[in-house]
């Protein structure tokens, strides 16, 4: 790392380190939370849609059953807050593990088909399963968290836990892509016959990479479940799931760092469509399909296209090109 | 469980089963034709009732007009919806295109809820109310109608498909582009042609399912499980297969229902989905296919 980027990577820490000292009350403070939630959200998803060409239809319902274990782990059973925390993980590791082993041996449509169907039954239990699950009510009083003795109990101070989480993630997740391991995922998004024939274990890598993308949603889902304290069925419906898609792409599926600004996007209109009501899901809908057909590679990609412009060397689509992207307009 | 109720649950799951046929047909059409999955099968087919409701409840047009019309604005509305949302995305990834179909299916789904509201509609029996009761085997007249008409359909579009010069030439494109294209078929015509048929197709399974069902904006989703589904146990892209797999579905889930309990009625079309890709992906009636480069 030269020097420029480790001062602007400091800036940028200081930056976000600052931002709780700056904002003047708590709702804005819970929009920045969740932004950061988002993140790890966009991140998984990213992992999945963006770089492997999996189409997860179901992404909410890993994220509800990371916030229910930990929800429940914390109320039932009492466990502290990184024990929740690692749990949620591995349910979200189990149950990708679980759809993933019969539906990902083969690519195409039956993987999607199926993501949806999990979300649908996972709604169904969750809102059911009374005894276990609190039924529509849900799981409530879901504990803080303590840190060394120190609580976190405010939006202000929570917010720190999810900016060291969400970086630790992150910059785990840059390495993943950046390793031989996130070059064999590309290649095999964009030719799976021609990866598999240069001995890339195809079935193997997409169930690897789909578990690991639902152990991050499920993680994101403890996170979640202890910011707000309870958890109720139907903040994981199928829809929240659409919205995750949309997330990726308008940040720039394939990109690196298009869940950032796909987060930041998402729970902004999230909170201020709240106005439009019944016509919100439309306009998702309808944006969506905008989106795909005007803009596939999203913001990250018009930014990447505009510095290779202001680099002015080649043309921008020849640098898309040259780097893979093409393939995912 | 005698033997009589057994017949009995066999006739209703071939009644249900030709409505499920009718979709898995429309899933098989375009997977034939353009390998795409079309996720808003069942949102079209919900579709395909509202306008059943709208003609003839509410308009009180004929029922057999009103199956024309409500059949031929929803293959509008797929021939628009491969215009606008599908068309520019041939040449890129797939993963874009059935992302596509999705965003269809969110589209219909909340206009349906604007316009027609959230309730559930009751639709009145068309043909009768009556039960047929043969020695103990009692099967409702209506059932049978829908059937009919279901399979009469199915033939009729089946015999327009093989026999007419229209019908060849959409084949054609079907199975290869380029040498359709030189033999003088018009692909963005057929393309069309491909998306709404089907989407008529399943619109009209969804006006003949109306008087048997409660009518919401969000019966969508599950009858696209079980469409494909049941496509997708005939083996995906086969015209045969899709009809077989379709009743096959109707009856192993009215069987399902009768011995084991109901609330597992709608996940079984997913559980079923599973088992098929486990045992054989291919479907029943497809031999396994090895994909080129």
């Amino acid at each position: 790392m030269n020097r420029g980027k480790l001062l602007k990577a400091i800036g940028l820490l200081a930056a976000l380190l600052l931002i709780p000292l700056l904002m003047d009350n708590r709702y804005n403070q819970h929009i920045i939370n969740m932004i950061m939630i988002y993140i790890i959200l966009g991140m998984s998803l990213n992992l999945c849609f963006g770089y492997t060409g999996l189409l997860s239809l179901g992404h909410a319902a890993f994220f509800g059953l990371g916030a229910y274990a930990s929800a429940l782990a914390s109320t039932k059973l009492g466990f502290p807050f990184l024990s929740c925390f690692c749990l949620a993980g591995i349910a979200g590791l189990f149950f990708g593990i679980m759809i993933g082993l019969p539906t990902l041996r083969l690519s195409g449509p039956y993987f999607a088909m199926a993501t949806i169907g999990f979300n649908k039954i996972v709604e169904m239990v969750l809102l059911n399963w009374d005894e276990v699950t609190g039924g529509p009510a849900g799981v409530t009083n879901i504990g803080g968290v303590n840190f060394f003795g120190f609580p976190l109990d405010s939006e202000y101070r929570y917010y720190y836990l999810l900016l060291v989480v969400t970086i630790i993630l992150y910059i785990l997740y840059r390495n993943l892509i950046n390793s031989h391991f996130g070059k064999t995922i590309l290649a095999l998004r964009d030719n799976a016959i021609a990866a598999q024939a240069m001995g890339v274990n195809t079935t193997f890598l997409r169930i690897a990479i789909f578990s690991l993308s639902t152990l991050l949603a499920g993680l994101a889902g403890s996170l979640y479940a202890h910011m707000v304290g309870y958890v109720a069925p139907d903040a994981f419906p199928v829809m929240e799931s659409i919205t995750l898609l949309i997330l990726v792409v308008v940040g720039g599926p394939g990109f690196k760092n298009g869940p950032l600004y796909g987060a930041i996007i998402i729970v902004l209109a999230g909170e201020y469509l709240q106005v439009l009501e019944s016509y919100n899901m439309l306009i998702y809908g309808g944006a969506l399909m905008f989106l795909l057909v005007a803009m596939p590679s999203g913001i990250a990609g018009l930014i990447e296209a505009g510095r290779f412009r202001y680099y002015n060397k080649r043309s921008p689509g020849s640098y898309l090109r040259e780097v893979g992207i093409e393939e995912i307009r | 469980m005698d033997f009589s109720q057994l017949i009995q649950l066999l006739i209703s799951g071939i009644a249900i089963g030709a409505i499920y046929s009718l979709i898995a047909l429309s899933f098989s059409l375009t997977v034939r034709a353009l390998n795409v999955i079309h996720f808003a099968q069942g949102d079209l087919f919900m579709l395909g009732a509202y306008g059943a409701i709208t003609f003839y409840l509410l308009w009180g047009f004929p029922f057999w007009l009103a199956i024309i019309l409500s059949t031929a604005c929803v293959a509008l509305v797929g021939i628009g919806f491969e215009r606008i949302a599908y068309r520019p995305l041939w040449k890129s990834h797939h993963v874009f295109l059935l992302m596509s179909t999705q965003a269809t299916a969110i589209v219909l789904q909340n206009s349906v809820m604007l316009i027609w509201g959230t309730d559930a509609w009751r639709f009145p029996k068309i043909f009768s109310d009556k039960v047929l009761d043969l020695a103990g085997i009692r099967v409702p007249v209506e059932m049978i109608w829908i059937s009919m008409l279901a399979i009469f359909i199915m033939i009729i579009f089946n015999a327009f498909l093989k026999n007419t010069c229209l019908g060849k030439g959409f084949r054609a494109a079907a199975q290869d582009r380029e040498t359709a294209l030189l033999m003088g078929v018009n692909l963005s015509i057929a393309d069309s042609f491909t998306f709404g048929a089907s989407a008529g197709l399943g619109a009209v399974g969804g006006v003949l399912i109306a008087p048997v069902l409660f009518v919401t904006p969000y019966i969508g989703l599950i009858f696209t499980a079980k469409g494909f589904a049941a496509a997708v146990l005939g083996g995906l892209g086969s015209i045969r297969g899709a009809i077989v797999g379709g009743f096959l579905l109707g009856i192993l889930e009215n069987l399902v229902t009768a011995f084991i309990s109901s609330v597992y009625k709608d996940a079984l079309a997913f559980l079923l989905l599973i088992l098929i890709l486990i045992v054989k992906p291919s479907g029943l009636l497809l031999k396994p296919t090895v994909s080129k480069v």
